[in-house]
C-alpha cells in the first residue's frame, strides 16, 4: 500500500476512535465500536501471523541447519502436536490440560524460578558495576523490603520491619510509580500524536 | 612542407606558427621593411648569384628550395633552413626523392633565379659584389637604421634570426675590427668543390660566393666546449649524446649554434644581455636594445645547417675535400641596410666582455658559435645532470622501530588469531551456581520440615486491603455472576496459584457462578487448571462455571467485552469440547447479562500491572454506574501500582491481595489452608538466604570496589 | 459527555497544539540543548563500533500489542529501530529485530524495510530480520536468548514493553559478551534493568530516542511538549496538593 494512502486512513481512523471516545454520541459512537470490533479481529489474525512468522523461522533454521536447529525442529514438532490434539480434543480437554500442565506451566515456572537467581545475582554485582550512592540505596531498599515481606524463617515476624516495608512499598514507591507512569502516558500521547499528524509512519514505509 | 622546424630547439612547429611552441623562439625572421614583410623574397630579383653545380649542391640546398617553394605558394616568408643537427637526408628530400640526388636536385629558385640573372658587376657601396639587381625587398631596406628606429617591435633576436649568410653582405663593407672569421667547413668545402666560374654561371650571388672565415664572427667555432655547460635545456646533453640518442647531434650541430653561449650570471647582472636570448625571450624589447643587441650580432658567421653533408655527400669525400681546397668566396658587397644591420661591434663587445672565453659556446640555434648568450629560459633554472643517490636507505632507529612495527601489524593483518578460551566455567557461573544452589537447599529443607516453623499473619494486623477483599467477597449471593478473569502468565502461576487459591476457593464455597474470561492467550487453561485444583483439593465435581476463553485485542477487547460480553465471547469452551454441553449464556445466572455491570463481582487476577489498570481503567466505570465492586488479587510487583487505586476516593478497587504473603494473610483471616501455608515455611526461609546472600554478595563487591579504587589511587600517586 | 471526557479532549488538544507549534512556530529558533542521556552517547559508539566489526545488532521492540497502551513503547522503539538500521545498514550483518506480538513483528519488518529503502540498498533487506520470537512473554524471551548467543551479536537493545524477565536476556548478552541498552515502560521491568542492563532508559526516556537519534524536528517537537506538560501537571499537583491541605478539594 503507498505510503499517502495509508498514512491517510491511518490518521483519518485514529481521528475517528479519538473523537468517539471523547465524544460518546449517536453515529461517532458506533462507528468507534465497528471500528474497534475490526481492530479486535486484526488482533486476532495479527497472533495468527505471529504464529506463521514463528513457523518460518524456525522452518529455515532447520533448512539452513543453523546452530540449535534441533530446538527449532523440536518447537515445528510441539506446535503441531498442540495443534492437533487442541483442535481435535478442543481447548480445555483434558488431553489439552495434559499438554499445559505438563510442558508449559512447569518450564515457564523453571524461568521463573531462574529469574530469582538471576536478580540476586545482579543486586549483588549492582555496587561492582555501578558503586555509587544510588545503588547503595536500591541495595538498600530491597533489602528492607525483603525482610518485612514475610517473618524470618526461625525468627518469626518482626513488627518494626512489617512497618518499614509497608511504608516503603506503600508512599516512596507509589510515588515513583505514579510519575514514571505520568511520564511513560505522556510518552504514549506524544507517540500518538506523531502518528495522527503523520510524522511517524512505521507501516507502509 | 608539413612543419617547420625551430632554429633554437629543432622541434617540429606547424608552419604557419611564426614563434616557436616550445622555447618561445622566432622561426620566421622579421623583415627590416614593414610594407615587404609578407612579401616573399623574388627568387628572381635576387642580385646575389648563385653558381652551385649540381653534383656539388649541398641537400640543404634542397631543403631550401623546397621551403622557398612552400613559402612562396602560401604567402609567406621563408624560415629558418632547418637546423636538425642529425639531418643527414633531409625529411623533404625523403618526401621527395626525385628531386633530392645530385643530378635531380634543382636550385631554389631565388637561387637559381639569382644565379641567371647576376652579372657580374662593380661592387657598389652597400650591394653585394656580383649583384646585378637588388630584390626588391632589399632595396627597399637601404635605410634600416631608421627603419628600426619606426619599427620598435623588431627585436633583435628576429633581425639575428635571419640567417646568417646574410653576413656575406658585409664583405663590401671593411669590417673595422677584428679579424675575419674563419670560414665554416662545410663552407669551404663547397667552396673548394665549386670552382669560382661555376659560381658565375650558375649566377650564384656574391653574397654567397662571399662568405669567408674573416667574416664570420670571432670565436665561432670555439670547440671542446661541452654541451652539458649549455644552459639551453634543448641542447643536448653529454649523457644523451653518450647514450647514443643523439650521438650525431654533436656532431652534426651547427656551428653557429655551437656558439651561442648562455649568459652568465654575472654577466646578466652587468646588464649584459645577449641580445639574441633576449629577442627570444621576449617581444617587447626596446629599440635601442634591439638595435644594440643587432648590432652585436655578427652576421658574417654562417649558421652551421651549413655544414651539415649528408653522409653520402661526405662519403663521396671528393666533394668536400673539393670545397675544402676551393678558394674562399668572394665577399659581397653588402647594401647599406644590410651593412647597418651587421653587428660592427660584436668582436668589441665580446672583447669587453670579461671570461666570455669562459662561458660555453652555443651549439645550435642562429646564435652557434656565440659565447654569452642568454639561455631561452630563465637562468635560474640550471639544467644539470641529476645527482645520483645512494641506493642504500639511511634509516634511522625511530623509523625502523616504526617499520618492525607495521611489518607486526600487516603480518598478522591476514592471519586468523585463535579465539581466546573461555574457561569451561566461570567465575560468574560460580556465583550463579553457589546462589541457586543455596536457594535450593533452603528451601528443600524447608519444604522436608514436617512442622511449620514460620507463624503465618497475625489477623489482627492484617491489612486493610484484605480484610476489604475477604468482606467483598463474603457478600457474594449464591448463584451470582461472578466474573473472574485469570489474567497471568502460566510461569506466575507457582506465586499466584497460592495467592488466590484461597480467594478462588472461597468464591465457589459461596455458590457463586463463575465467569471466566481472560485477555491472555493461555489463560482460560490458567482458569480451567484452577477449577483442577479446588475440585482435587476439595474433592468435588464443580460445574457451576463457563469457561469463556479468549478476549482477543487486549484492552480494546477488553472495552468491547465490557459494554457487550455476550457479543465479545459468544462461546463457551466447555461447548467445543462437548456439544452436548449447554453453554453458559445458557445458564439463568448469566441470562440477565447484558454488560459487565451486570455481574456481582468482578474478580481480576494479574501479575501485570498494566493489565491491571486497564481492567480499572475500562471496566470500573461501568461497574462504578451500578455501584458494583471490583477487587484484584496481584504478584507483589503489582502493588506498588494497585494500592493507588484502593486509596483513591471512590475507591476503584474495592479490595485486594498481593503476592504469596497477601495470600497467606487472606488464608488467615478466613481460616482456612491453602498453598499459601504450605508454601510459607519455604517460602520465608528462601526469603532469609535471599537476604543473606544479597547481604554478603553486595559487602564482598563493596570491598572489591573499594580495594580496586584504593590501589589505583595508590598507583596514581605512585606515578 | 462527562467531565473527565472533556477535560481528557481539553488535555490531548493542548498537547497537539505544542506539538505543533514546537514542531512548526518554533523551529527556527535556536535548537535546544538536551540533557545527556548516556544510553544513546553509548548508543551511538556502538553502532559504529558494530558497523566497523562486522556484528550486527539486535534491538528487541518488546511484547505490547499496537492496540493496548503498551503498544506506544513498541511503537518508540520501531523509531529507534528506524534509525539504527539505518546506521548500520552499511554493516556487514543486517540488525536484527525481535517482537513478542504478531503486529510488532509486521511492524518491525516494515521499518527495517522502509530503512534499507531509504538508504538506497533494499535489495539488502531480508524479511527474516523482523522476527517474532515468542507469543508470550516467557516464549518470548526465550526466543530472543539464543539470538542474542548465537547469531554474533554486538549490543543489544531493549526499547519497549519488557516485564521481569528481561533479565533473562541481559543474562544471554552478558554471557555472549554483548552489552545491553534496556528501556521499558513497564515499572517491574524498569527495576530489573535498572540493575541487570549496562545503561538504562528510565520512564519516559524511551520515548525520547527519535529526539536524541534525530529522527525529525517532529520528535523534537514532542519531547518539547512532553517536558512542558510535565513541568505544567507538576505545578498543578502542587498547586492541588496546596489547596487540599488547606481544606479545598478543586476535584471534587
Amino acid at each position: 500500500m503507498r505510503t499517502p494512502l495509508s498514512a491517510a486512513v491511518a490518521i483519518i481512523v485514529g481521528l475517528l476512535i479519538l473523537a468517539g471516545y471523547f465524544f460518546p454520541f449517536g453515529p461517532l459512537l458506533s462507528l468507534k465500536n465497528t471500528l474497534i470490533q475490526w481492530a479486535m479481529i486484526l488482533a486476532g489474525f495479527a497472533l495468527l501471523v505471529g504464529v506463521v512468522n514463528l513457523i518460518k523461522v524456525h522452518w529455515i533454521k532447520i533448512r539452513k541447519r543453523s546452530p540449535g536447529s534441533i530446538y527449532s525442529l523440536i518447537l515445528i514438532i510441539s506446535l503441531a502436536v498442540t495443534i492437533v490434539v487442541a483442535g481435535y480434543f478442543g481447548p480445555v480437554a483434558s488431553s489439552s490440560l495434559w499438554i499445559f500442565n505438563n510442558v508449559q506451566v512447569p518450564v515457564e515456572t523453571s524461568l521463573l524460578a531462574l529469574l530469582s537467581v538471576l536478580l540476586i545475582y545482579v543486586v549483588v554485582r549492582l555496587l561492582r558495576r555501578r558503586p555509587d550512592s544510588i545503588s547503595i540505596l536500591f541495595i538498600a531498599t530491597v533489602f528492607l523490603v525483603l525482610l518485612g515481606t514475610a517473618p524470618l524463617f526461625f525468627i518469626g515476624e518482626v513488627r518494626v520491619l512489617t512497618v518499614i516495608r509497608n511504608f516503603i512499598v506503600q508512599v516512596p514507591a507509589v510515588a515513583g510509580a505514579r510519575g514514571i507512569l505520568l511520564g511513560v502516558a505522556l510518552g504514549a500521547i506524544a507517540t500518538g500524536i506523531r502518528i495522527l499528524t503523520g510524522a511517524d509512519r512505521p507501516y507502509g514505509g | 612542407m608539413s612543419e617547420v622546424r625551430c632554429p633554437m630547439c629543432g622541434k617540429a612547429n606547424p608552419p604557419e606558427t611564426e614563434v616557436c611552441q616550445f622555447c618561445q623562439a622566432r622561426i620566421t625572421p622579421l623583415v627590416l621593411n614593414s610594407t615587404s614583410d609578407d612579401v616573399p623574397p623574388n627568387p628572381q630579383e635576387s642580385s646575389v648569384p648563385v653558381h652551385i653545380a649540381e653534383s656539388e649542391k649541398p641537400d640543404w640546398l634542397d631543403d631550401l628550395r623546397q621551403d622557398d617553394e612552400a613559402a612562396a605558394e602560401e604567402g609567406e616568408e621563408s624560415g629558418m633552413p632547418e637546423t636538425n643537427a642529425s639531418d643527414e637526408g633531409s625529411p623533404h628530400e625523403e618526401e621527395h626523392p626525385e628531386e633530392a640526388g645530385e643530378e635531380g636536385r634543382e636550385i631554389p629558385d631565388w637561387l637559381a633565379g639569382l644565379g641567371a640573372e647576376e652579372k657580374p658587376t662593380e661592387p657598389e657601396e652597400g650591394k653585394v659584389s656580383g649583384e646585378e639587381e637588388i630584390p626588391g625587398w632589399l632595396a627597399e631596406q637601404e635605410e634600416p637604421s631608421e627603419e628600426l628606429a619606426a619599427t620598435p617591435q623588431e627585436t633583435p633576436f628576429e633581425e639575428a634570426a635571419l640567417p646568417e649568410w646574410f653576413s656575406a653582405q658585409e664583405s663590401e663593407e671593411p669590417e673595422p675590427e677584428g679579424e675575419p672569421a674563419p670560414l665554416p667547413d662545410w663552407l669551404a668545402e663547397e667552396e673548394a668543390g665549386i670552382p669560382e666560374e661555376a659560381q658565375q654561371e650558375e649566377g650564384l650571388p656574391d653574397w654567397l660566393t662571399a662568405f669567408t672565415a674573416a667574416e664570420a664572427l670571432e670565436g665561432v667555432q670555439p670547440e671542446g666546449v661541452s654541451p652539458a655547460e649549455s644552459e639551453i635545456p634543448f641542447l643536448p646533453h653529454e649523457d644523451s649524446v653518450e647514450a647514443g640518442t643523439g650521438e650525431g647531434i654533436e656532431e652534426g650541430t651547427p656551428d653557429w649554434l655551437k656558439e651561442l653561449e648562455p649568459a652568465s650570471l654575472e654577466d646578466q647582472a652587468e646588464g649584459v644581455t645577449p641580445a639574441l636570448i633576449v629577442g627570444a625571450l621576449t617581444q617587447e624589447t626596446p629599440v635601442e636594445e634591439a638595435q644594440e643587441a643587432f648590432d652585436i650580432v655578427d652576421l658574417s658567421e654562417l649558421p652551421d645547417w651549413f655544414t651539415e653533408v649528408s653522409a653520402a655527400e661526405k662519403a663521396e669525400g671528393a666533394q668536400p675535400e673539393a670545397v675544402e681546397e676551393e678558394p674562399a668566396l668572394v665577399s659581397a658587397e653588402l647594401p647599406e641596410w644590410l651593412e647597418a644591420m651587421r653587428p660592427v661591434q660584436a668582436e668589441t663587445l665580446q672583447a669587453t666582455i670579461e671570461g666570455e672565453e669562459l662561458t660555453p659556446e652555443e651549439k645550435m640555434g642562429p646564435l652557434v658559435g656565440m659565447r654569452g648568450a642568454l639561455p631561452s629560459q630563465p637562468s635560474a633554472i640550471h639544467y644539470r645532470k641529476p645527482p645520483s643517490y645512494s641506493a642504500k636507505l639511511q634509516v634511522s632507529e625511530t623509523q625502523q622501530a616504526h617499520i618492525a612495527l607495521l611489518e607486526e601489524l600487516l603480518s598478522t593483518e591476514g592471519a586468523a588469531r585463535a579465539l581466546p578460551q573461555k574457561a569451561a566455567i566461570s567465575s560468574r557461573d560460580v556465583i550463579r551456581l553457589v546462589i541457586a544452589g543455596v536457594l535450593l537447599l533452603t528451601v528443600l529443607l524447608a519444604l522436608l520440615i514436617a512442622e511449620p516453623r514460620t507463624s503465618m499473619p497475625d489477623p489482627q494486623f492484617i491489612s486493610p486491603e484484605i480484610m476489604d477483599l475477604s468482606e467483598i467477597i463474603s457478600g457474594v449471593q449464591f448463584d451470582a455472576p461472578v466474573l473472574v478473569a485469570f489474567d497471568y502468565e502460566p510461569g506466575f502461576s507457582g506465586e499466584m496459584d497460592a495467592a488466590a487459591g484461597a480467594v478462588i476457593e472461597d468464591l465457589v464455597d459461596q455458590g457463586a457462578y463463575l465467569t471466566l474470561v481472560s485477555t491472555h492467550p493461555s489463560g482460560p487453561l490458567l482458569a480451567e487448571r484452577a477449577v483442577q485444583m479446588i475440585n482435587q483439593a476439595q474433592d468435588l465435581e464443580y460445574t457451576s462455571y463457563a469457561n469463556l476463553g479468549y478476549i482477543p485485542g487486549g484492552m480494546t477487547g477488553l472495552a468491547a467485552f465490557a459494554s457487550n460480553p455476550h457479543t465479545a465471547s459468544p462461546i463457551d469452551l466447555a461447548t467445543v469440547s462437548d456439544p452436548s454441553h449447554v453453554s453458559g449464556w445458557s445458564e439463568p445466572a448469566l441470562s440477565g447479562v447484558t454488560d459487565v455491570s451486570d455481574f456481582a463481582l468482578v474478580v481480576v487476577l494479574t501479575e501485570d500491572a498494566d493489565t491491571a489498570r486497564g481492567w480499572i481503567e475500562q471496566v470500573w466505570p461501568l461497574l462504578a454506574e451500578k455501584n458494583k465492586p471490583l477487587v484484584m488479587v496481584t504478584s507483589a510487583q503489582t502493588e506498588a501500582v494497585v494500592r493507588p487505586y484502593y486509596e483513591s476516593d471512590p475507591k476503584q478497587v474495592g479490595g485486594f491481595s498481593s503476592g504469596l504473603a497477601g495470600g497467606a494473610a487472606y488464608e488467615s483471616l478466613v481460616g482456612t489452608g491453602g498453598l499459601s501455608g504450605q508454601y510459607w515455611d519455604a517460602f520465608s526461609a528462601g526469603l532469609l538466604a535471599t537476604e543473606v546472600l544479597i547481604l554478603l554478595g553486595s559487602l564482598v563487591s563493596l570491598g572489591v570496589v573499594s580495594t580496586s579504587s584504593h590501589k589505583s589511587s595508590k598507583g596514581e600517586d605512585v606515578k | 459527555m462527562n467531565l473527565n471526557n472533556l477535560f481528557g479532549f481539553i488535555f490531548v488538544l493542548v498537547c497537539f497544539g505544542l506539538v505543533i507549534y514546537f514542531g512548526v512556530a518554533a523551529r527556527n529558533r535556536q535548537a535546544r540543548a538536551w540533557r545527556e542521556i548516556p544510553a544513546f552517547g553509548k548508543l551511538r559508539r556502538a553502532v559504529g563500533l558494530a558497523v566497523e566489526a562486522g556484528t550486527r545488532l539486535h534491538i528487541s521492540i518488546g511484547r505490547g500489542a499496537i492496540n493496548s497502551p503498551q503498544g506506544a513503547s513498541g511503537l518508540a522503539g520501531t523509531v529507534l529501530l528506524e534509525r539504527l538500521a539505518r546506521a548500520a545498514s552499511i554493516g556487514d550483518r543486517p540488525p536484527i529485530a525481535t517482537s513478542g506480538d504478531g503486529s510488532l513483528g509486521i511492524l518491525s519488518q516494515d521499518t527495517l524495510r522502509s530503512a534499507y529503502r531509504v538508504m538506497g540498498v533494499e535489495n539488502q533487506y531480508d524479511p527474516n530480520s523482523g522476527r517474532v520470537a515468542g507469543l508470550t512473554p516467557f516464549s518470548f524471551t526465550a526466543g530472543t536468548m539464543p539470538i542474542i548467543r548465537d547469531e554474533q551479536v554486538s549490543i543489544s537493545v531493549l526499547a519497549g514493553n519488557f516485564g521481569s524477565e528481561a533479565v533473562l536476556m541481559t543474562d544471554a548478552a552478558e554471557r555472549s559478551g554483548s552489552p545491553t541498552i534496556g528501556g521499558t515502560d513497564n515499572l517491574s521491568g524498569q527495576a530489573v534493568l535498572y540493575a541487570a542492563a549496562d545503561e538504562t532508559l528510565i520512564g519516559e526516556e524511551v520515548f525520547a530516542g527519535g529526539a536524541y537519534l534525530g529522527a525529525g524536528p517532529m520528535h523534537e517537537a514532542s519531547l518539547t511538549m512532553q517536558d512542558f506538560v510535565r513541568a505544567l501537571i507538576v505545578l498543578l499537583m502542587i498547586i492541588a496538593s496546596a489547596l487540599n491541605l488547606i481544606g479545598i478539594d478543586i476535584i471534587k
